[in-house]
């Protein structure tokens, strides 16, 4: 696009940088000397994609590629939508400001189920064909890969490829396969054919499903004899040697998390039974050390950032925490470079620690015991005790902390009255902690805030069996806190209900509501996780309207003997481990933190070969 | 050490808003590993201030910033290291020690302008110079709309109050240079919008093309002496 034109598009929108490009460590190449132009797209609007880890790991990845170019976009925000169709102008990438469908590959990144609609209308604004099917050898190919491609069905009719897993390792060779047809003579489908072969790659095209005449899956029938029977998920086995950028992109606008972001593992030894990342994302690989601090190095050298932060599922649970704190304080507290950690490692940290941590900058203090009561936390296997919370709270009072901030969940598999009343009950132990102490020691403000989620149950959970709550339920539970909690110290939010049972549907959804997902965009449904654009009263109408009662797939509790629409998908954890963990919360017994005792998920015998631990007894 | 820079704003860079500019600066400093320093207390920021807020989308071929330093730095060497973290289209044009005891923001008293208009029918070139030159001698009041809580208020502003000077830079072909110097007073100063509707209504037979900041003057200039 020329000069003149964008800044016509620019100049009419509140935050013309979103579209810019050219910030610090972005990658500009040469069109004409690269064989493959890569879109990663992210489908929210450019702060929340910018603060995404793993785009920012595959965009270096695939611009240390001579071959490649790779290239951002993100979803224009509702402005720049309008203006881009004021001036017939397609969508395009932020490096080079060329339109979508001049690239070879479109790749989207599936965070979360309300950012499907903004991958169809990103289509839509980039005059692309959004269903497979329309699409001809000639349009770019769309790939998705992400946590949400766990169940990729809702997305098959308008996804080519669907990368299940990590793919830091399978998408550079899916890409010299590509490089390799295009040399050949491209065929859409011999390529297609071709890397449905290697593990994780998922070409929904090549199957169909049938179903019951209670609506349910009776079958999957493959329409291509090549396409494998499952897609088994692909990880990386040694993140001390796989890739890690030396440098991520700075942007120029406040984005979500400005800050260098340091990854200590992947996986979670936990096992809480509603979390989806703590199974998928198994088993449990961690980043010696030294490998974390030379990264941290170079990526604060390359970046001029002023904050570290450690980032896993559970980072607390680093088995190298306090070592890697404590240098990474005696690197960088000279400059100022502040460094944030989990909470709940505060009372096995010594009080001088803390101090020094403190004295760069004072963060509140946050934990998630997800539910109320010793009871509804064994349910969902949360081993998080009040005790170990007040432990902690004693001593941060102590040091000065004054801000706790309490996550919760309402709307758990077999959740009672007083579970709920045990949520309040929990954020008042928490307010008279803070004054049952000598006055002289009661210093700063106390600010406890309380926010309660809905429970959404996730494919690849021990609850994906379980009906979601309605909306009338949820609204009851979150109403009641709202009454209960009348305290000047203590706020309290709630998510929006609405909000969480759609993202039920489509989070347990199977093909049937591709349709639905095509007539909501049609109808202007996009950017649904933000409440200024979400409209639940239209996604009824489109329900109603393709004759779809979602009941079916949100409310409805499913026998361990229903074909799931994601059963096809091996995520290395077994699916008797799964229904062995539902019936353990049924009878509020806990299963261990796997660093333990092994539990016998199944992970290491379907992707490792070995055990999770190298020097376990 | 304090210091002052003089740096441009331009192409793709000017859709940074004056907070985010600032944010570019700190990093920048950071990377140029320059010994900066910062402010006591909770949340210790880098010492650095832009001296004056430029609009979002507007270039500008003078931008001042003023940075302070824990130890005594070569001002060359503090260019050199500097202009190579900085992205493309902010260039450091030039770099003053500051001594002052006042702030350099608290110094400035006029904004400059540049807008580049092109004239309609070349024939009429000494009528809308003439007019350009003549622009200052007659009111021309503006409407400012403020919210104050739930209600609209409008304050009448006069623009000739706030301008203190129209020059007509250059002539090439068509294309006019007016040179506008806003004043930077404590009430406020001019907008941008306001200047274009200005020049729009009093001036007959030219489409304004281009809008940019072409300096900043100040009330104390000792400082801005050249080094070599």
């Amino acid at each position: 696009m020329d000069n003149y034109k964008l800044d016509q598009l620019l100049l009419k929108v509140e935050k013309p940088a979103r579209y810019i490009g050219g910030e610090l460590n972005s990658v500009d190449k040469s069109k004409e000397k690269v064989d493959i132009r890569f879109a990663f797209a992210f489908p929210d609007v450019y702060e929340v994609g910018m603060s995404h880890l793993g785009m920012h790991i595959l965009y270096q990845l695939l611009n240390e590629r001579p071959d490649t170019w790779c290239e951002r976009v993100f979803a224009p925000w509702p402005d720049m939508e309008q203006q881009l169709i004021e001036h017939k102008t397609p969508l395009f990438a932020l490096e080079s400001t060329d339109p979508l469908c001049e690239f070879d590959i479109i790749g989207f990144t599936l965070q979360y189920e309300m950012s499907y609609t903004n991958i169809l209308n990103m289509l839509k604004l980039s005059n692309i064909p959004m269903e497979s099917h329309d699409r001809s050898d000639n349009h770019p190919l769309v790939f998705a890969g992400g946590p949400c491609s766990f169940n990729p069905e809702p997305l098959h009719a308008f996804v080519d490829v669907f990368f299940i897993g990590e793919s830091e390792e399978q998408l550079p060779k899916v890409l010299d396969i590509y490089n390799q047809h295009q040399h050949n003579g491209w065929n859409k489908q011999a390529f297609l054919e071709e890397i449905c072969q290697l593990q994780g790659i998922y070409i929904p095209s090549f199957y169909d499903v049938v179903y019951k005449e209670d609506g349910t899956i009776k079958e999957r029938v493959k329409k291509n004899n090549k396409a494998p029977d499952t897609i088994k998920k692909v990880i990386v086995k040694d993140l001390d040697i796989s890739y890690y950028p030396d440098k991520i992109i700075v942007p120029f606008i406040e984005t979500v998390h400005d800050r260098v972001v340091l990854e200590l593992f992947r996986g979670c030894t936990r096992g809480c039974r509603f979390c989806q990342a703590g199974m998928i994302y198994r088993p449990i690989r961690e980043k010696k050390p030294e490998t974390l601090i030379k990264q941290v190095d170079q990526l604060l050298q390359s970046t001029g950032h002023e904050e570290i932060s450690l980032s896993s599922l559970s980072t607390g649970d680093y088995s190298q925490l306090m070592p890697l704190a404590e240098a990474l304080l005696d690197a960088y507290e000279k400059e100022k470079i502040s460094l944030s950690l989990p909470s709940l490692r505060l009372d096995s940290m010594s009080s001088e620690m803390i101090d020094r941590i403190h004295s760069v900058r004072k963060s509140g203090l946050t934990f998630a015991p997800e539910a109320g009561t010793q009871k509804m936390r064994d349910v969902i296997n949360k081993n998080l005790t009040e005790n170990q919370i007040m432990d902690t709270l004693k001593v941060a009072y102590k040091l000065g902390w004054s801000t706790v901030k309490l996550y919760f969940m309402v709307g758990l598999p077999g959740e009672e009255i007083e579970d709920i009343y045990g949520i309040k009950d929990m954020a008042y132990h928490i307010k008279d902690a803070f004054f049952d102490r000598p006055k002289e020691e009661i210093k700063g403000n106390l600010k406890v805030s309380v926010s309660a989620a809905c429970f959404v149950p996730k494919p690849f959970t021990p609850f994906q069996w379980d009906g979601q709550n309605t909306l009338e339920q949820f609204r009851d539970k979150t109403a009641l806190l709202k009454r209960e909690i009348k305290d000047k110290k203590i706020s309290y939010t709630y998510h929006d209900p609405k909000l969480s049972i759609l993202e039920g549907i489509f989070a347990l959804g199977d093909r049937r509501l591709a349709a639905v997902l095509k007539n909501a965009v049609s109808k202007g449904c996009r950017f649904d996780g933000w409440s200024d654009y979400f409209d639940y009263a239209l996604w009824m109408k489109v329900f109603e309207e393709e004759n779809i009662d979602y009941t079916y797939y949100n409310h409805r509790n499913k026998s361990f003997d229903e074909v799931l629409p994601w059963d096809f998908i091996d995520s290395g954890v077994s699916k008797d481990y799964l229904i062995k963990e539902k019936q353990k919360s049924l009878n509020e017994e806990i299963t261990d933190d796997c660093r333990l005792n092994c539990t016998g998920c199944g992970i290491n015998h379907q992707l490792l070969g070995g055990p999770c631990f190298e020097n376990r007894n | 050490m304090r210091i002052v820079i003089k740096y441009t704003k331009k192409g793709k860079i000017r859709y940074i808003s004056h907070l985010d500019t600032l944010r570019v600066l700190q990093r920048a400093v950071r990377r140029a590993k320059l010994p900066i320093k910062f402010s006591e207390g909770f949340n210790p920021h880098a010492k650095i201030s832009i001296a004056y807020p430029l609009s979002l989308g507007l270039e500008s071929e003078g931008e001042y910033a003023e940075i302070e330093f824990t130890q005594k730095m070569r001002l060359t060497d503090v260019q050199e290291r500097l202009q190579k973290c900085l992205p493309q289209g902010m260039e450091i044009i030039g770099i003053y020690t500051y001594q002052l005891s006042a702030s350099l923001a608290s110094l400035v008293s006029h904004q400059i302008y540049g807008f580049k208009v092109q004239i309609e029918n070349t024939l009429d070139t000494v009528n809308v110079v003439q007019q350009i030159l003549e622009i200052t001698q007659q009111a021309y009041t503006i409407k400012r709309e403020k919210k104050k809580r739930n209600k609209r208020v409008y304050k009448e502003i006069n623009v000739i109050d706030f301008v203190e000077d129209v020059s007509v830079h250059s002539v090439q072909g068509d294309m006019l240079s007016i040179n506008i110097k806003v004043k930077a007073t404590d009430i406020g100063s001019l907008k941008v919008e306001e200047l274009k509707t200005w020049i729009r209504e009093k001036v007959d037979g030219i489409e304004i093309r281009k809008i940019s900041r072409v300096d900043l003057n100040f009330i104390d200039k000792s400082w801005l002496i050249e080094y070599n």
